[in-house]
């Protein structure tokens, strides 16, 4: 089996019933992305993201945000070192490939930019000293939903940095039940096996940016882009970062799906997750989440080669 | 950021199939319900159905080369009419159903023709084959200019002004109210070519033709009569019996109808029943007689001129017209006062009739009063004509007369010395003897006319009818030098019964007449009798009473009653067919037919083309295509945005596709439209043959049907490639 089957097969041992969430998960990772998960407490978040780490053999840390959590608990320290008698950098908590920042938002602001500064600089800065950060980099951060007590909102300008937002929503009643049996004896995470290596990892990642977009899902993807801005239902449109994501994280699905070029099939998949959060809905109207599936079964899909019959 | 604009797609995105065929079924709508204008125009039925059959071959061919996205399409759909119109109309010259020379020789000869009938026959006139010609020919060059028209950005707004012309033309010539239905029928198919997007800015268009319709709606009835605007545009005014240029051909043709209809009853205190005359017809081109034109210098005949020892009675004649609907009124000549009549009349100096250009005859009972001119033979002879100026109109003569004529003239007055004597003459010649009346000979012998030729036949068969016989006096006369003209009206007709104010009189259709005039210094014109078996011969009162009593006439010719009437029609108009009516009628049920069948088998037909065009390219784009129409011909609810793959979804799940097929065809889509170009393998259009077969013979032998007979794929829009369209439809739904 391909790389990608196996990771989604392990994790999906983890997690029952949850193959869409995890298929995006595993994009967001080979796209080089951040993923944010949004729901409620206690369905697999962080047993997802904890999961996904330790199936592709990477470095996995993990941040639990509190309202008292500082910036430097996140970027590292410069403490000085008595014996040798000079400034030593402690590296932070972002410091590994997969960062899972948990419950994201009930760290204050302040802490919270720092944590988003890393995840789109891909290095820290303290002291006037830039330390980057390994390669791959994905932070994979949960969010209570808003209306939760002591959480502070993500400002959009920070939700635009992370590449697809998913929910896990709750899992059906055989889920729920064959999670009781196997999370009784033992913590199954303990025993989940490294299907990937590193460099695997590293590899999947370059073979999927070398994916092919067609001129026509070009164009699709910012037809698409450019209908959320037009559409009388969304006060924020698609930024043209999204855009751009939203072709990276296509093309890391084509990947994943076995293929060497995307499918506006793809695009359509991935627009809610990557588009959604992004959006911000007029007043009134019936919410982001419909207008981008509004929009991407109105935008037409192009057939390809330009010259007709 | 912004996509570049694509000038090129965009039009060819325009002339989408589905639009293509809406526009011309449009079209067709419109020219067809303005064909059905033309029945003011011609009689029967046979023509509409000719002329619909070449509107829609033109209109299928320019739809299906449009759908093709050809080039040449106004080339070639006007050769298709070219082919119809031979086919029709001149099928024998045609080899192997290509036209030859000679097919565009008979085809002139056809126009040559109809420009005569167009010009000189009335107008309800028969649907005759050069008629139709021309009528077919227009309206499937018509379809040509409306699709070169729809194709441009603007061209539908210009479009509506054509349909309007060709609208107006029926009334505006016969002088009718229009027909509002019709022309709702047109409006609304004009409306809808107006509506189909990429016209530019839509409310403004409909705004404005929605205006004019409105206008066109309301004007026609504020208009007193179409037929007083038609006339600045040089058509001569309406004529007698009907609204055509010449009352001379209506009346073979009238006379020809086998229904009689009453078209007036009258009492008078004449001693006898007066002539009704209704236009005077002066000047000879040759090829026919044409109404006099108004000159200053006519005088008002009537009184003046007339010798003082001649008795002159003034009489009066009470008409009621029955079924008459006319712009000139029947009065006894010469016409002094009319008394009764509603709307506005004007005399008409030259000949004294009467005329309006606003009422007509219907509904209308009036007294004439009119003068009783009885010369006695000796005055008549006495008088001898010096032409002047204004007489020379009634002697000119076109040169090219056949020298029978004026030799027949010659021979018959050879032992006469004066022109009374020598026009008794050639009334007895024409009269009696070798002349025999006939409605039927001139149009067997083609000869159904008033000019030359028709004379020239006339002399040599010996037979015709009012027509010939009042023109043959005529011209002979003129070949005199004697004033002539000739009258057109009604015989005198038959009593009916007896009225509190004498004889009632009945003139009908079949007393339709022509009969000449001659001038005489002192007396004025005087008619004369030449057509055998109507009337009496004229003649005045001899100066010796061996010829006494009843030989009195006023000045125009007694008819006999009844017996010679009846005979006359009865016995002559038999049978109405003409030679010219026969050509396009026994076609009427092949075309019909073969109509009927194209247009049941069209759509099928240009599915199957393209199906097999498709199929042909080798080109996993066209044989993908194809899947698609196949599964929309069969039902299948093909999303129109989809992709590739939940098209195949849709027709995996809804037909009998084979899927191992369809799976190959659509990776091999995918491939070809998305991946790096060369990547794709094979053409696919084995696999779409497979899956399109399997798709057709899975189905039920209904949906198998419906889709080979009304395939809805070719009424669907297709996908947009730059997705324009689309999007607009989706930001007027929000």
């Amino acid at each position: 089996m391909d790389p990608a089957g196996r990771i989604v097969q392990n994790v999906a041992s983890v997690i029952d019933g949850k193959t869409q969430a995890i298929e995006t998960a595993l994009v967001v990772l080979l796209a080089e992305g951040h993923l944010l998960i949004e729901d409620v407490p206690g369905v697999g978040k962080t047993v997802l993201a904890k999961a996904l780490g330790a199936s592709v053999g990477s470095s996995v840390r993990r941040i639990q945000f509190t309202p008292d959590l500082l910036p430097s608990d996140i970027t590292g320290v410069a403490a000085f070192n008595q014996r040798a008698a000079e400034f030593e950098f402690k590296p932070g908590a972002v410091f590994a490939n997969i960062v899972i920042g948990d419950e994201i938002n009930r760290a204050s602001p302040k802490t919270q930019s720092a944590l988003l500064e890393a995840m789109e600089e891909r290095q820290v800065t303290v002291d006037g000293t830039t330390h980057a950060l390994d390669a791959p980099f994905t932070v994979i951060a949960t969010q209570n939903p808003m209306e939760m007590e002591g959480t502070y909102a993500l400002p959009e300008a920070q939700r635009d940095r992370f590449m697809a937002r998913i929910s896990m929503g709750y899992p059906d009643e055989d889920a729920e039940l064959a999670m009781l049996r196997d999370r009784d004896a033992a913590n199954p995470l303990d025993h989940l096996p490294q299907v990937v290596s590193s460099e695997e990892l590293q590899q999947m990642i370059a073979t999927a940016r070398a994916v092919h977009v067609s001129e026509a899902v070009e164009r699709y993807c910012v037809d698409i882009a450019r209908a959320t801005r037009e559409d009388t239902a969304i006060r924020l449109g698609a930024s043209p970062r999204a855009t751009l994501q939203l072709v990276r994280a296509a093309k890391a699905l084509a990947y994943v799906r076995r293929r060497d070029f995307v499918l506006p099939d793809d695009v359509d998949e991935l627009a809610p997750s990557v588009l959604t959060h992004r959006l911000i809905a007029m007043r009134g109207s019936d919410g982001p989440d419909a207008a981008v599936r509004r929009v991407v079964a109105a935008t037409p899909v192009p057939t390809g080669s330009l010259e007709r019959r | 950021m912004l996509r570049p604009e694509h000038p090129t797609l965009l039009r060819s995105a325009r002339t989408s199939t589905a639009r293509a065929w809406l526009e011309l079924a449009c079209v067709v709508v419109a020219l067809l319900a303005l064909l059905g204008q033309y029945s003011l125009l011609l009689t029967g039925g046979g023509w509409w159905v000719t002329a619909a059959l070449v509107v829609g071959l033109v209109a299928l061919t320019c739809a299906g080369l449009r759908s093709l996205g050809s080039r040449w399409i106004a080339p070639v759909a006007l050769v298709v009419g070219l082919v119809a119109v031979s086919w029709i109309f001149v099928p024998g010259t045609l080899v192997a159903g290509v036209p030859t020379p000679s097919t565009l020789g008979a085809l002139w000869t056809l126009l040559d023709r109809a420009t005569i009938v167009i010009l000189e026959e009335p107008a309800p006139t028969s649907g005759t084959a050069p008629v139709v010609l021309v009528l077919s020919a227009a309206f499937g060059l018509l379809v040509v200019v409306a699709d070169v028209l729809l194709r441009r950005r603007h061209g539908a707004l210009l479009l509506g002004v054509v349909l309007v012309a060709v609208y107006a033309v029926p009334p505006m010539i016969a002088g009718a109210r229009p027909g509002v239905a019709m022309f709702l029928v047109a409006a609304a198919a004009w409306l809808v070519l107006l509506r189909t997007p990429g016209r530019g800015a839509l409310v403004p268009s409909v705004v404005l033709g929605a205006g004019g319709l409105v206008a066109a709606l309301a004007l026609p009835p504020v208009l007193p009569d179409i037929s007083a605007v038609a006339k600045p545009f040089g058509k001569p005014p309406p004529q007698v019996f009907g609204r055509g240029i010449n009352p001379m051909l209506q009346l073979g043709q009238n006379l020809r109808r086998n229904a009689t209809t009453p078209a007036a009853e009258y009492t008078t205190t004449l001693d006898d029943a007066p002539y009704l005359k209704v236009a005077m017809l002066r000047d000879f081109t040759g090829r026919t007689w044409r109404p006099a034109r108004t000159l200053p210098t006519d005088q008002f005949e009537g009184r003046i001129g007339v010798g003082r020892d001649i008795e002159v009675s003034t009489e009066r004649t009470r008409v009621t017209i029955r079924n008459l609907r006319s712009s000139m009124l029947p009065t006894p000549y010469p016409v002094q006062d009319v008394t009764g009549l509603t709307g506005s009349w004007f005399y008409q100096r030259a000949g004294q009739t009467v005329r309006s250009q606003t009422a007509t005859t219907e509904g209308q009972t009036y007294t004439a009063q009119s003068l009783s001119i009885e010369p006695t033979a000796e005055q008549m002879r006495a008088s001898t004509t010096s032409v002047g100026p204004a007489l020379q109109p009634y002697v000119s003569l076109p040169s090219d007369v056949p020298s029978v004529i004026g030799r027949t003239a010659r021979q018959v007055t050879a032992d006469t010395t004066n022109d009374y004597d020598a026009a008794l003459a050639m009334q007895e010649f024409l009269r009696s003897g070798d002349f025999t009346y006939s409605e039927t000979a001139p149009v067997a012998q083609d000869f159904d006319g008033n000019g030359l030729q028709a004379l020239e036949k006339f002399f040599a068969v010996k037979q015709g009818y009012c027509v010939h016989f009042s023109s043959a006096m005529a011209v002979m006369a003129r070949e005199l030098g004697i004033p002539a003209r000739i009258a057109v009206g009604y015989a005198p007709g038959s009593s009916v019964g007896l009225g509190e104010r004498g004889t009632i009189y009945e003139v009908t259709s079949d007393d339709l007449h022509a009969w000449p005039e001659l001038y005489f210094d002192g007396v004025g014109w005087v008619g004369f009798e030449p057509t055998p078996g109507v009337g009496e011969a004229t003649a005045f009162q001899e100066p010796q009473s061996t010829a006494d009593t009843g030989d009195v006439d006023e000045s125009t010719p007694e008819q006999d009653r009844r017996g010679d009437t009846a005979s006359r029609d009865r016995v002559e108009s038999q049978e109405p067919t003409t030679t010219d009516e026969a050509a396009p009628v026994p076609r009427a049920a092949l075309v019909v037919g073969a109509g009927a069948l194209v247009l049941l088998a069209s759509p099928g037909a240009v599915r199957a083309l393209q199906r097999r065009r498709r199929l042909g390219r080798h080109d996993p784009d066209a044989s993908w295509r194809e899947v698609e129409s196949t599964a929309v011909d069969l039902g299948v609810a093909v999303p129109s945005t989809g992709t590739p793959r939940r098209v195949a979804d849709v027709v995996a799940r809804s037909t009998a596709a084979d899927i191992d097929s369809l799976e190959r065809l659509l990776t091999l889509v995918e491939t070809s439209r998305f991946a790096r170009p060369g990547s794709a393998s094979g053409d696919g259009s084995d696999d779409a043959r497979a899956v399109v077969a399997s798709m057709l013979t899975g189905a039920g032998r209904r949906a198998r049907w419906r889709a080979r007979v009304l395939p809805r794929s070719l009424a669907r829009r297709p996908l947009d490639p730059l997705g324009e369209e689309a999007l607009a439809v989706s930001s007027d739904e929000r």
